[in-house]
């Protein structure tokens, strides 16, 4: 077989729905030995869905069964001193734990910073929450929402006058655990150097006020405003198109920077009338101040034509304007099928289904999930066994 | 030894250019490690110019010219190139690939993302490089990976993630697609995604001295992020739509209006307890209290009508008031943000959100730093983004020990440009 490249590192993962269990997932296809520790009552993303059928189901939950591939599971009443017992014995061969629990759980059950610290000094403690550890809202309530919320992405999602909305489908739960495993290499890294362990405190908050403040000065630069404006990034991002917009049988995504993309389009489009009027020569006016008038004008050549064809020309003419996708455009992907990114994996429970595969190829360490999700305390006995 | 950063004595050149690469890279200097940004007046990264209009081929040049003062001092820029050093090399020039190959032969990690033609037709892709440096870690994350149909694939973050599936679920629904344009999500994630593989390569090196090539696709690795609906897809054929701020198992969940202009607290309900909660903190009215919302299935039911009483609470109230309320109850809550709560608010000052690195010629300059908080070997933002070609004497004469007449002969010879 060949190697991971966290081979031998072990994992212990205790955290709910998306956020540490993301991050256990890229650990885990990475090579490490990650345990999951759920409740008795199951992983919240058992809970979740989709469900196979649609008839729900803890063994048959899509995200769960996609976030856990590749671990193993146990289960562990925190809430008894047996469980905790346990949990102990795990972490004093563990190089790593990753949770995502509300300070008032690690409280009660002797599992802060602190006291992990104390008491195994070499392991690497990642906490992966909506708020962080430290900070005036520490202890608030939160999910990928509020994430989204604070970190001034939702502001930017959505219509004028309308309530903003959240980025899609707990994506700061995702990012949070993307970045809790890089913490938690990190801190590997220094472990290696001075022997002792660390506590890495990741916020999904954080992440998205990251993530979209790096990008936000290019607005605030320009003197653009970080808002909504419905199907186009505010005032075009300062230069027509930056924009979604219908064709015959879904979406196109156009954003250009540059104006010679641009240039090519309207000659695809058989450079109609209105592109030799000056008042639809300059994008940056068009994008600022009609960029409606604008939409309108495309409006019907877009009409007229079905995404695939319209990403053809696209192609054909090197301008970098894409097709909105749903999920079967996504699963019969050229791109990807000649990649074999989707893989198929058999789970006693849920049967076989294909799943989204590795994010990167790595050429001496493949990507590799060696088991399907783990069943409701699979394998607490294994574990505990030694 | 504490205190030393976790990346220290880790070298890095950064052929990254405009988002995915450079922020990849900027992550990795701010956790300590040595970062060269190879970049070129003969093709600028355009993100030096981005207050201006950016211009094509042989315009750039003159843009160079009449822009000397902007291409230092852009803030997105900054953002993305913060602590490393500037090294100025004409990719295309024939001197160069000798040159790069000496320097990645002193250097632990390569980063790059342009179309995967660009270094394979100048000799120095993966199979040169390694040659030159057995143990390098290298990685490529180009839009749709290094093989197949669309390799050449040029996309923008949101038209990235159009095409993986996730801008087709950002909408009101039943209505039409709007998108998440402005915040470009796709690529500091596809950035940070690459940061993991990247470490997880460094590590797998330190343990057995074997380096290796990372083929990245940030297609894959956004496809990813929209598993949940693709899930669906895969069990039950389903193709989702615009989902708005609904959720599969939490109810309320959406931002619900308040008082004053465009202001707006995020609630969200995880399970019924949290429910129980949030009904006591709005102060136990008789609507909340009916049977049919005490469960999760019944609340999605009657989402609607749940939406619209709840607002008819928060409108009455500002979001911090809400919030306030909210939380004090364990119930999940917050102001949606703009961009200067952000900017002011305790709770990130506390965390340090933002840094203000300065430079003698650039002056201070605000950048945002990296979330990841480590409480013994924290990184940091060590400094401004370089000045174009700042590094180049120093770099090339400290690790490749060429003299002054050597550096000289090399510019006027158009390498080093």
């Amino acid at each position: 077989m060949t190697p991971g490249a966290l081979d031998g590192l072990r994992v212990v993962e205790l955290g709910e729905f998306i956020s540490a269990p993301y991050a256990g997932r890229l650990l885990a296809g990475l090579g490490a030995d990650v345990v999951k520790v759920e409740p008795p009552e199951g992983d919240r993303a058992r809970r979740h869905g989709p469900f196979l059928r649609d008839e729900p189901h803890p063994e048959r939950s899509g995200l769960f069964l996609l976030l856990n591939a590749g671990k193993r599971g146990v289960v562990l009443d925190l809430e008894a001193a047996a469980g905790r017992e346990r949990l102990g014995r795990l972490l004093e061969s563990a190089d790593c734990l990753v949770e995502s629990l509300e300070i008032e759980a690690l409280e009660r059950w002797g599992l802060t910073a602190e006291e992990t610290r104390r008491r195994w000094p070499r392991l690497v403690h990642v906490s992966i929450t909506t708020f962080g550890r430290s900070g005036p809202y520490s202890r608030f309530r939160g999910q990928g929402l509020q994430a989204s919320a604070a970190g001034a992405a939702s502001i930017t999602i959505g219509a004028p006058g309308r309530p903003p909305l959240p980025l899609p489908a707990s994506q700061p739960d995702y990012q949070g655990g993307v970045n809790g495993a890089i913490g938690a290499l990190l801190a590997l890294f220094a472990r290696r150097r001075n022997g002792q362990g660390q506590h890495v405190d990741v916020a999904s908050a954080d992440v998205v006020a990251f993530y979209g403040g790096i990008t936000s000065v290019m607005y605030t630069a320009h003197g653009l405003p970080w808002t909504r404006e419905g199907h186009r990034a505010a005032k075009s991002g300062g230069y027509y198109p930056y924009t979604i917009l219908p064709c015959k049988d879904g979406y196109i995504c156009m954003i250009t920077r540059s104006g010679h993309p641009w240039k090519k389009f309207v000659e695809a489009m058989g450079s109609p009338e209105w592109s030799r009027d000056p008042r639809y020569q300059d994008r940056a006016r068009i994008g600022r101040e009609y960029p409606d008038e604008m939409d309108a004008l495309l409006a019907p050549w877009l009409r007229e034509r079905r995404a695939g064809e319209i990403l053809a020309v696209c192609r054909q003419a090197g301008i970098p304007f894409s097709v909105v996708r749903d999920a079967d455009d996504v699963a019969a992907c050229p791109q990807l099928a000649s990649r074999d990114f989707f893989v198929e994996i058999h789970h006693p429970a849920a049967g076989r289904l294909s799943y989204p595969g590795a994010p990167w190829k790595l050429s001496a360490t493949p990507w590799r999930l060696l088991r399907p999700a783990p069943l409701l305390g699979e394998h607490t006995e294994e574990v505990f066994a030694a | 030894m504490s205190g030393l950063s976790p990346l220290d004595g880790i070298r890095v050149i950064d052929f990254g250019w405009v988002a995915v690469g450079p922020v990849l890279a900027s992550l990795l200097a701010d956790m300590g490690a040595e970062v060269i940004k190879v970049e070129s007046s003969k093709r600028l990264d355009y993100c030096r110019l981005i207050p201006a209009p950016v211009l094509e081929g042989e315009r750039q040049a003159e843009a160079f010219a009449s822009r000397a003062e902007i291409i230092d001092t852009v803030p997105l820029f900054h953002n993305y190139n913060r602590g490393k050093k500037s090294v100025t090399v004409d990719l295309r020039h024939p001197g160069a690939p000798a040159l790069l190959k000496r320097l990645v032969a002193t250097a632990d990690v390569v980063v790059e993302n342009f179309s995967p033609r660009v270094l394979r037709e100048i000799g120095l892709d993966w199979e040169a490089l390694r040659t030159v440096k057995p143990d390098l870690v290298m990685i490529s994350c180009s839009a749709a990976g290094q093989t197949g149909p669309w390799s050449d694939l040029k996309t923008f973050a949101p038209s990235l993630s159009s095409l993986a599936g996730l801008e087709s679920l950002v909408g009101y629904p039943g209505e039409r697609v709007l998108g998440m344009l402005a915040f470009g999500y796709a690529d500091p994630s596809n950035a940070h995604h690459g940061a993991l593989a990247v470490l997880a390569a460094l590590w797998h090196r330190e343990r057995t001295g074997q380096g290796q090539y990372i083929d990245m696709s940030q297609l894959e690795a956004t496809v990813g992020l929209a598993g949940e609906s693709l899930m669906d897809y895969f069990m039950n054929g389903r193709v989702a739509g615009p989902e708005g701020s609904r959720h599969r198992s939490m109810a309320p969940h959406a931002n619900y209006p308040c008082r004053g202009e465009d202001q707006w607290v995020a609630i969200a309900v995880e399970d019924d307890a949290a429910w129980v909660r949030l009904v006591e903190a709005i102060g136990g009215p008789a609507w909340a209290r009916e049977e049919r919302f005490a469960t999760l299935a019944g609340r999605q039911a009657h989402l609607e009508e749940l939406d619209r009483r709840l607002a008819e609470w928060t409108r009455e109230r500002a979001a911090w008031e809400a919030t306030e309320r909210l939380q004090q109850a364990a119930v999940a809550a917050f102001p949606v943000y703009g961009l200067e709560d952000e900017k002011g608010d305790p709770h990130f000052r506390a965390r340090g959100l933002l840094a203000w690195p300065s430079h003698p010629r650039i002056g201070t300059m605000e950048v945002y730093a990296h979330p990841i908080k480590l409480s013994a070997t924290p990184g940091a933002v060590r400094g401004t983004a370089p000045a174009l070609g700042e590094h180049t004497d120093e770099v090339l004469g400290e690790l490749l020990g060429l003299s002054p007449e050597e550096l000289a002969q090399l510019r006027s010879g158009g390498v080093l440009a």
